[in-house]
C-alpha cells in the first residue's frame, strides 16, 4: 500500500511505501494517527502545519459490500480537535483499488492558485492548475472534471465556501452513475482543503480489485455479511432503509419527542407528517425519481434517493434525515421541496447542511428570516453566496452566527452544530455529543434505536450505551464500512475480522479488532487532550440543562460525573 | 391487515378504552391511523398488536405517548400507541 504526499507550496507529489503503524490502519484510525504523529495539536487549522488526510477503509477496493466510506481529515478548523468525516460515493473504493492508503496533504500554497490533483493507474499523479474552477460550484466542478477526464472518474471537490475557508464547509465526492455530491460535510473540512489551494481531486477508474491475502476468506466472509444485511429487517430489500432511506426516522424522532424543531425550542414538529420518509418515497415515485439507490459500488443496503420536482426534474440527490431535520423541522419547514431546494444549494456551495441548518436556526430565531417561511429562509441561505458579513457568519456555522446576531440559544458541542436529535428527549446521543473527540456528531455513536434497554428519556445506562456505540462507530470509520451495517457487525465481528484477515493475512483475532477499535479513540481523545480541550469544553450548553424541551419537558440532565466517566474503561489497555 | 375492529365481543372484559394506533412504513400497508374502540382493560402494548394482527417480527420500535416502550408496557386509556418497523437512526 502506498501513501500519495502532496506538498501545495513545493507543487511536489510522490509516493512512499505505507510503512508500520500506518501500514495497518486506515479511513478514520489511520487519520487520527497521522495527526498525532504529524501535525502539532495546537497548530492554525487553516495553517501550514495542519494537514488534509484523504483515506479510504480498509476494506476497500476488496469487493466486500458497503466497505468504500471515504473518510477525510485533519485538524478542525470548527471544534479545534480531531476530525473525521467520511461519505459514500466511489473514491474511497477506486482509492483501495489503486492500493493508496491515503492521500497527505501538505503546506499551504505560495498565491492564491488553484490545484486540481489527478491521480492516474500505476501510482502516478500531478497537481496542475485549475483556476478555471475558482468560484465554481460542486455541481459544476465534478461536471467539468468529468468532461475533461472522463465520466468514470471520481471526482473529491469543495465548493465557493471551502475556497473562502468558511468553518462550515465539507468536502463533496461522486457516485455511481451520474451523482454529483456525497458529502464528507461535518467539522470545516472543507475550509482546510481551501486553504490549502486545493479544489478538487480526480482519480482514474481502476477495474481491477485489490490482491488478496486469501481470497476465498473474503468470499465466504462477504457472502455471510450479505446474507445478514439483507435478511435483516431493517436492511434488507424490504427494510425502512432500501424503502424509505435514512428519513425513516423522521416519524419516530418525532414521536419521541427529540425533531429539532425552530431552533432546538421543541421536539415535536406539528408539521412532520409532511416530511416523513414515507411521504418522501409516495412523493419520489409519483413524480418519477428514484429510492433504493446505490452510493457505493456493490452496496447491499441502496438507501439513496433522486427527489425531484413535480416535472421530474431533478432538485437534490440524496435527500436525508439529517438534512430534513436542520433545514426542515429546525427551520420551521413542512414541505421536502422546500428542503430539498436549500439541501441543492448547500451542497453546491460544499456546505454541510447541518450546520448551516443549525445556523439558519439561531439566525431565524434572532429576527433575521421567519421560521416556515422558504422565501426568507432562501434569502438568508443566498447571503453564504453572496459573501456578505451575515452569509461568512453563517457560513462559519451556528456557534460563529450566535455570536453575530446576539443569540445565546446555539445548539452546538465542541463549536459544531448539533445533527437531529435533541440530546434532551435522546440522551444517549447528548452523552455522544457531551464527550466525543469529534464533538455533536451522530455518526460517532447514534443511540437511536440501538438500545431498546435503554430509555432515551432516562439517564441510567447512557454513559456505557454512548462508549459501546462510539467505539462501534470508530470501528465502522475506520474500515470504510457503512454505518448502517452496525446490527451484523455488532452481532458477528468474526466477520469483519475475516475479511481483514483475507484481504492482508494478518493473523487478527477478534481480541486484537477490539483493541484496534478502541485504539482509534485512545488517538483522538490524546490529540484533543494536546490541542488544549478539556471536559468543559465538551459540555452541551446550558440552556439545554434548563430549558425544558416539549413535549416531554425534558432536559439534559445526565451528571457531568457520568460524561467524564465515558472513556474511563480506555484508560485501562485490554491486553 | 390491520382492520378497525373492536373487543366488544369478548365478554371478559370489564372496562374498555380507546386507544389511537398508528402504524409507519412497512406497517403501514392498509392504512396507517386505527382507533381501537372498546379495547379492554388492563391491556398491554403486546395485546394491541396482537388484536391488530401485527408481525411481532417487523415491529421494531413502539411508543406510547412518545415515550419509546415495551412490549409488556400498559396502555391506557386515551393512549396513543404508534408502531414502528426496525430502524436506524443516521
Amino acid at each position: 500500500m502506498q501513501i500519495l504526499r502532496v506538498n501545495m507550496n513545493t507543487l511536489q507529489v510522490h509516493f512512499e511505501p505505507a510503512t508500520l503503524p500506518y501500514e495497518r490502519l486506515g479511513g478514520r484510525a489511520l487519520i487520527a494517527r497521522v495527526l498525532l504523529d504529524e501535525v502539532p495539536a495546537k497548530c492554525d487549522s487553516l495553517g501550514r502545519e495542519n494537514k488534509l488526510i484523504i483515506a479510504p477503509g480498509l476494506l476497500a477496493g476488496s469487493g466486500v459490500s458497503a466497505c468504500g466510506r471515504l473518510s477525510i481529515g485533519a485538524k478542525s478548523p470548527l471544534t479545534g480537535g480531531v476530525k473525521e468525516a467520511n461519505s459514500g460515493g466511489t473514491a474511497g473504493d477506486v482509492l483501495g483499488r489503486h492500493g493508496i492508503r491515503a492521500i497527505i496533504v501538505e503546506d499551504l500554497p505560495s498565491d492564491d492558485r488553484l490545484y486540481l490533483l489527478l491521480v492516474k493507474k500505476g501510482c502516478q499523479a500531478e497537481l496542475l492548475p485549475a483556476d478555471d474552477l475558482k468560484g465554481k460550484g460542486t455541481y459544476a466542478t465534478s461536471a467539468a472534471l468529468q468532461e475533461r477526464f472522463g465520466a468514470d472518474y471520481s471526482i473529491i471537490s469543495i465548493g465557493p465556501s471551502g475556497e473562502q475557508r468558511l468553518r462550515g464547509a465539507g468536502v463533496a465526492v461522486t457516485g455511481i452513475n451520474d451523482q454529483r455530491c456525497n458529502m464528507s460535510a461535518r467539522g470545516g473540512l472543507g475550509a482546510v482543503m481551501g486553504s490549502k489551494g486545493l479544489k478538487a481531486v480526480a482519480i482514474e477508474k481502476e477495474e481491477n480489485r485489490r490482491p488478496l491475502a486469501a481470497p476465498e476468506l473474503v468470499r465466504n466472509a462477504n457472502k455471510d455479511f450479505v446474507l445478514e444485511i439483507t435478511k435483516s429487517p431493517k436492511l434488507g430489500k424490504q427494510g425502512s432503509q432500501h424503502l424509505y432511506g435514512t428519513a425513516s426516522i423522521v416519524a419516530a424522532v418525532n414521536e419521541m419527542g427529540a425533531l429539532p424543531t425552530r431552533n432546538f425550542s421543541s421536539g415535536s414538529f406539528e408539521a412532520a407528517e409532511s416530511l416523513r420518509g414515507e411521504t418522501m418515497r409516495k412523493t419520489i415515485l409519483e413524480r418519477g425519481g428514484q429510492v433504493g439507490v446505490n452510493c457505493m459500488p456493490g452496496c447491499a443496503i441502496a438507501c439513496r434517493n433522486v427527489y425531484v420536482d413535480e416535472h421530474g426534474e431533478t432538485i437534490v440527490a440524496t435527500l436525508q434525515y439529517e438534512t430534513i431535520a436542520l433545514l426542515g423541522s429546525n427551520l420551521g419547514l413542512g414541505n421536502l421541496d422546500d428542503v430539498a431546494r436549500l439541501n441543492y444549494l448547500c451542497n453546491d456551495l460544499g456546505l454541510d447542511t447541518i450546520e448551516t441548518g443549525a445556523a439558519l436556526g439561531v439566525a431565524i430565531e434572532a429576527g433575521l428570516a421567519k421560521f416556515g417561511d422558504y422565501e426568507s429562509i432562501s434569502a438568508l441561505l443566498q447571503q453564504v453566496a453572496e459573501g456578505t458579513e451575515l452569509g461568512k457568519a453563517i457560513g462559519n456555522g451556528a456557534s460563529a452566527t450566535g455570536k453575530a446576531v446576539g443569540n445565546p440559544r446555539v445548539p452546538t458541542a465542541l463549536n459544531q452544530g448539533m445533527p437531529g436529535y435533541d440530546p434532551r428527549a435522546l440522551k444517549g446521543n447528548g452523552v455522544t455529543y457531551a464527550t466525543s473527540p469529534q464533538g455533536a456528531d451522530h455518526t460517532a455513536g447514534n443511540a437511536f434505536g440501538a438500545r431498546n434497554e435503554v430509555n432515551p428519556l432516562g439517564t441510567q445506562g447512557q454513559k456505557e450505551l454512548s462508549l459501546k456505540l462510539q467505539i462501534i462507530a470508530a470501528m465502522l470509520d475506520s474500515t470504510g464500512l457503512c454505518l448502517f451495517v452496525r446490527p451484523p457487525i455488532i452481532s458477528k465481528p468474526q466477520l469483519c475480522v475475516d475479511m481483514i484477515n483475507g484481504i492482508y493475512g494478518w493473523g487478527w483475532t477478534v481480541e486484537d479488532y477490539n483493541q484496534f477499535n478502541r485504539d482509534v479513540l485512545r488517538m483522538e481523545l490524546e490529540f484533543n487532550r494536546r490541542a488544549g480541550i478539556t471536559a468543559k469544553d465538551y459540555r452541551l450548553p446550558e440552556y439545554m440543562k434548563t430549558e425544558p424541551l416539549p413535549p416531554h419537558q425534558a432536559v439534559f440532565d445526565v451528571p457531568d460525573e457520568d460524561l467524564d466517566e465515558v472513556f474511563s474503561p480506555l484508560a485501562q489497555r485490554d491486553d | 391487515m390491520c382492520p378497525m375492529r373492536t373487543w366488544t365481543r369478548c365478554s371478559r372484559l370489564s372496562r374498555s378504552a380507546m386507544i389511537e394506533v398508528e402504524l409507519f412504513g412497512q406497517l403501514a400497508e392498509n392504512g396507517s391511523r386505527i382507533n381501537v374502540e372498546k379495547i379492554p382493560l388492563p391491556t398491554t402494548v403486546l395485546d394491541l398488536a396482537d388484536f391488530l394482527h401485527l408481525n411481532r417480527d417487523l415491529v421494531g420500535i413502539v411508543t406510547v405517548d412518545g415515550r419509546q416502550s415495551a412490549w409488556s408496557d400498559n396502555v391506557e386509556d386515551g393512549s396513543r400507541v404508534c408502531f414502528f418497523p426496525y430502524l436506524a437512526g443516521g
